[in-house]
Formats: C-alpha cells, structure tokens, sequence
C-alpha cells in the first residue's frame, strides 16, 4: 500500500524557533494518530500538510503532490483546525452553503448536503437556525467536523477533534470515523486523548520537540522499543521470593513490592531476553503467580517512553 | 445508558464530482459577506452611519424659505439711526427741542416700521438683498417730506445728508462671498464625504478582509478550500467591494435625498455622475486598502500616511507627476459637472483619462495584494503581533 502522506527531511522554522527538524516518515491509508506534547510540532505539520504553511528545507507530499496553493490537491483534503474559533454571527447552514460552494459543489446540492452532514455529525437540528456564537464548544466542534467532511474528502487531518465533546459525542465522532476509514477514508488525527487514540488508530506518529519519535503501526513501535526496559506488574503468593528469583538471575533493572496486594512491579533489562527466559524463570521460582500485565502496552506509556 | 449513534447515511459528494469555479466560490464568499454584515446586532450602527451624514446636511443647510428669511432685507433699528441723527445735530449745536425729539422720533418709527413691511412682504430671491437700496432712499425721502414741519432749515439739511442705513451690510459683505445656502451641502457631500469618509471606509472595510479571519483565526477554514490564493483573494476583494457599494448607494441615495428635501438645485444633473465616480472610487480605493492590509496590521495608519504623502502631497504638484494621485483623477470625473466645477475649479482634463487610471490603479493594488498573499503564510500568533 503506497504512503498517503511522505515527508523527506522536512524542517520548518519560524525565525530561530524550530518547528520540524529535518523529519522523514510516511503515512499509509487508514487512521493514523498524531501524538506529542504541547510544542512538539503537531500543529506546524498539519498546517504543511494542509497547505497552509510552507516547508523551511526538504519535502513533503501529500497523494503524491505538493500541498502549498494547490487547489487540485485540497480538493481531497478535508481540515478541522483545533480550538473552538468559527465565523461569529453565522449560522451554520449559512457558514456550510459558502464553504460548500467555495470547494465547488453545486447549488442545486449544496443546501441538502450540508444538512445530510449536520445530521452525520450529530448536531440536533433545533440549534441549525441559532447563530454560532449561541453554541457550546461541543457542538462547535461538530460544525468543525461537518466543514471538514463536506466536500467528501479522501484525506481527512483533524487537530484536536474531541475536544469539548461529551463521552456520548466522543464515541459517536469515533464510531464516525471508523466508518469514514471503512469507506476509503484516510485520517490524520491529532488528539491529547490517548487512549481514544489507541483504540481508533491503526497506526501512530510521536512527536516531540520537531522531531519524528516514533512511527508506524502500535505493534510496530512496540517492537521498536524492544531493546528498551520493560515493566510488568505481577500478582503473585510470594512477591518478594519472586523478586529476589529474578535479581539473582540477573535480569531485573529494578523493582517495587507491593505486599498488600501480592504485587510485584520489576522493570527488566532486556524485553527480548526477559521474554525468551521467562517461562522458565517462572518455573525455577517455585511461586504460584495469579496475574501478569504489561506496563508497555498502552499507548500512554509508549508515549512516555518516547517522550522522556 | 448511552443511546447509539446515528447510522450515518452514504456520502454522496465525491470530491471527483467537485467543480470550483470562480463564480461558484464568488457565490460562497458572498453569502458570509452579507449574512456577517446584516445582522440585529450590527444594524444599529449601519443605520447611525448611514443617517449621520443626511442628518449633517439636514441641519446644516437651510431651505430657501429659512435662508431667505434669515438673508431678507433689514432696514436699521428706527431708535438708533434717530439717536446718531439726534447726536449729529448736538454736535453741530442745533439741538431738538423736546416737541421737535418726539415728533421727529415719531416720524422715524412709523417710516422705518413702513418699510420694513414692504420688505417682509415680498419674499426675496435666494440670496438676493437687491430691493433695499431702493427702498431705504424710499423712506428716507418719506422722513424727509413728514419732517418739513418739524425741523427748521438748517436741521432739514443735516436730516437731508442723515440716510437709514442697512442693518445686515456688514455681515452680508462678508459672508455671502464664501457661503452661499447650497455651500454646506456640498462641502459635506464632496468634501467630507467623498475624499474622506469614502477612501477611510474602503481602505478600512478591504484592509481587514483577511485580517478579520486571521484575529478570529478562522483563516484555515478558506485557505484550505480548493481555490488558489490569488483567486480566494480577487473573490473576497469582489465581495467585499460588492457589498460596500450597496452600502455607499443607500449612503449616497440618503444624502441626496436630503438635499432634494432641502431643494439643492441641479441634483439631478449631479447624481448620476457623483454614482458613476463612487463607483470607481470604491474600486480604487478598496484595491489600495487591500494591499495595505497585507503589508500590515496597522494599515490605517498606513492608510493615512498614503494620504498625506500621495494625495495631499504629490497630488497638488502641478506637474504630471500628480497622476498618481487617486483624488486628481476622482476630480477630473467630478469636474464634468458644472456644479461643482462652478464651486471647485478644478482642472479639466479627459474622463476617459481619468476612468482608465483609477482602474488600473485598482488592478495595480489588486494584483500586489494578490502576489503577497500567494506567497505570504499567515501564522495567526506570529502575524497578529505584527
């Protein structure tokens, strides 16, 4: 499957502030995360790949061709920026109709297409007359949404697009854009939320201070991160036998007990090397464990991982 | 319990089946245009605006019944022009006698008061205080007969040297030179209105087109649009001159109304004329608010410099140097009225000339408004505190 979305040592600088430094990665079709902290940079690539800012040095392509006052290329592009900024004194059937015919559908469709995408959006149609400046954040960033998917985008980058919405709304946008990925849809989402993420994306992209961290598949990073520590918590009788089993085998970087609920957290030197003995550390131990679970599984601690 | 979300229906837009023309994208701009413009919040200081100026003309310039009241012939006060007589004759030692004072003084009030009348009876000509003379020397022959009686030779001599004198002269010579009642009208509709609060409004209005978007930070929801940034550009500078000469005919449609109330005469030749340069003016003066608007954030202080140094300055060089100047050639399409030509003088020279310079200068600040904008990012922290 050929890349969406391929930047080739792409850096972008504002003044003496770096924005990207010199970042190479692809994008495969599907929904892909964008993760970092506040300043990694995640904002300055979806404004490049979005064609709103210009690339300092190196290359980015999106389908194939350069976003930057592209008209051919936005056509298949649909953008929800972050924040809760949209036209005051409009209402949105309004802000939809001239943003519906600025990318070129038709009149004669422009009215029920707007209104199909409000109803797909979720936003009750008793609020479609009152102005925007009426509405909470959470049905601001439904009429976002709408804008983005209005003129049926094949790409779909969307920064922050949870924000404001209530649990119900969230899983409603997230059941949203799995069916927009069934259809053919790329995402590129952005989102602080990440455990929303872990269970939506496919694939994820780390940012942190302008540069790529990490990227790929959650699996892909994983194995990624195999030569880095692992930590486990395991529910066992004996916690601390166990714990002194491991540090005599030499495999432990560290440990906790936590005697009240027969856990034991250990962090190991070698994932790989861990794994491969550990069937048989578990047997030598002679203790009887309840429970194992990985640490570094979740998103978040990949995230940690990549960004301490 | 969380109901389920809505089965969303089939997307029926494939961006295969997009087509963004201009005029489609014209269509789209144009509907944020009027629909942010025309809203209850925003009414009442459309209409303040659109009322201060035929408001202005309406106090300011008098009907010809009020102006010709206010101009009418008035003969001296009767006491006083007797007191100067009777002062005369003091100083020349032929004092009145007490009989001679009150039947003197009689005759004064009594002819003075009779001429008065014949001149509030018959309204005035516009301006005109022509009928005084006539009727001054009038009543000054009257006193003369009645006082025959009264003085002895030598007072009928003085009294034949004594003239009632014209109470507005002095006022008169010196302001019906440089205000006539028509004067404030136009002064208030050229003056004002059209080489002050037409370009300030036109450069205001066109030089926050992307700067509005951009401090509201909804600039991406255009610029991501399937438009180049030139043409997204052209189509806001489109709409927004669209709407402004809505405004500016309703503007201009209310001050000449006023004037029509106020029976300025040859408005009709005047008015389509004056429509026909404000047409161009707002072309021009928005394409140069435009490109101001790009170069920065303060672009009415950079609006104002403009002024001063094209069109104040290099504007009144007499040279051909002062084409360059948006108002000499605004002038030169004003000028064909002989109206204004009679009140302003300004140098005639060809429409045509003129017509073909302010479109090209709006291209001109078009075009550069559109090349920054291609190739400018807007950053909206780094930009707004430009």
């Amino acid at each position: 499957m050929s890349a969406i979305v391929q930047a080739r040592e792409l850096s972008r600088w504002y003044g003496i502030v770096m924005g990207l430094n010199n970042v190479s990665f692809e994008i495969e079709p599907g929904l892909t995360g964008l993760v970092g902290p506040n300043g990694a940079g995640k904002s300055t690539l979806i404004q490049i790949i979005t064609g709103q800012l210009q690339p300092s040095s190196g290359d980015l392509t999106v389908f194939d061709e350069r976003p930057w006052n592209n008209p051919r290329l936005l056509k298949r592009i649909g953008y929800c920026p972050e924040g809760e900024a949209i036209p005051k004194d409009l209402r949105p059937l309004d802000w939809l109709k001239g943003l519906g015919l600025m990318s070129g559908i038709s009149e004669d469709d422009v009215g029920g297409r707007c209104e199909q995408i409000l109803d797909r959006v979720g936003l009750p149609r008793e609020h479609w007359s009152k102005r925007m400046t009426q509405y909470s954040k959470g049905m601001k960033q439904r009429v976002k949404l709408a804008q983005g998917l209005l003129h049926g985008p094949d790409l779909l980058v969307l920064d922050e697009p949870m924000n404001g919405l209530d649990p119900m709304g969230r899983q409603e946008v997230t059941n949203m854009l799995k069916q927009l990925v069934e259809q053919g849809v790329s995402i590129l989402i952005s989102s602080h939320i990440l455990a929303e993420l872990e269970s939506l994306c496919q694939s994820i992209l780390v940012l942190n201070w302008g540069r790529v961290l990490a990227s790929g598949s959650q699996k892909e990073i994983r194995s990624d991160l195999k030569n880095w520590s692992e930590e486990l918590t395991i529910q066992c009788d004996a916690p601390e036998k166990l714990a002194r089993h491991f540090f005599d085998a030499g495999v432990l970087l560290g440990f906790d007990l936590d005697a009240q609920e027969s856990l034991l957290h250990i962090r190991v030197k070698n994932a790989t090397e861990f794994y491969q003995r550990f069937t048989g550390l578990l047997l030598g131990s002679d203790v009887t464990v309840h429970s194992i679970r990985s640490q570094s599984r979740s998103l978040r601690n990949i995230y940690d991982k990549v960004t301490t | 319990m969380n109901a389920p979300p809505p089965v969303p229906p089939q997307s029926v837009t494939k961006n295969s089946d997009l087509n963004p023309a201009f005029a489609r994208a014209l269509k789209g701009i144009w509907l944020f245009t009027w629909k942010s413009q025309l809203t209850w919040k925003r009414l009442p200081l459309l209409l303040l605006g659109f009322l201060a100026l035929p408001v202005l003309i309406f106090i300011t310039t008098p009907s010809p019944k009020t102006w010709a009241y206010s101009h009418r012939p008035q003969i001296n006060e009767p006491d006083e022009d007797f007191n100067s007589f009777s002062r005369r004759l003091s100083r020349d030692n032929l004092r009145l006698t007490k009989t001679q004072k009150s039947g003197l003084q009689k005759i004064f009030f009594e002819e003075y008061e009779r001429s008065q009348t014949i001149l509030d009876s018959a309204p005035a000509p516009e301006g005109g205080t022509d009928r005084l003379s006539p009727e001054i020397e009038a009543c000054h022959q009257r006193i003369l007969e009645r006082a025959k009686p009264v003085l002895d030779e030598k007072q009928m001599d003085r009294l034949d040297a004594f003239s009632p004198r014209d109470k507005s002269e002095g006022r008169r010579q010196f302001l019906d030179q440089v205000w006539e009642r028509t004067t404030p009208f136009y002064r208030l509709l050229i003056d004002l209105y059209f080489f002050i609060v037409l370009p300030l409004n036109c450069v205001r209005m066109c030089g926050s087109v992307i700067r509005d978007e951009l401090e509201a930070d909804t600039l991406s929801f255009l610029t991501t649009r399937p438009l180049s940034r030139a043409k997204l550009l052209v189509i806001m500078f489109l709409s927004q001159t669209g709407w402004l000469q809505i405004t500016m005919l309703i503007q201009t449609l209310l001050v000449f109304g006023t004037g029509w109330f106020r029976e300025i005469p040859d408005l009709g030749s005047l008015f389509f004329l004056f429509l026909l340069a404000q047409i161009f003016a707002i072309w021009a003066w928005s394409g140069l608010g435009l490109f101001l608007g790009q170069v920065s954030k303060r672009f009415m202080a950079l609006a104002l410099l403009y002024g001063a140094v094209v069109e104040m300055g290099i504007g009144r060089i007499p040279t051909n140097i002062n084409n360059l100047s948006l108002m000499v050639h605004l002038k030169t399409l004003l000028g064909k009225s002989d109206v204004l030509q009679n009140i302003y003088s300004w140098p005639a020279a060809g429409v045509a000339g003129a017509v073909g310079s302010l479109l090209f200068g709006a291209a001109i600040f078009l075009s550069l408004a559109a090349v920054m904008f291609t190739f400018k990012e807007y950053h909206r922290i780094s930009e707004t505190k430009k």
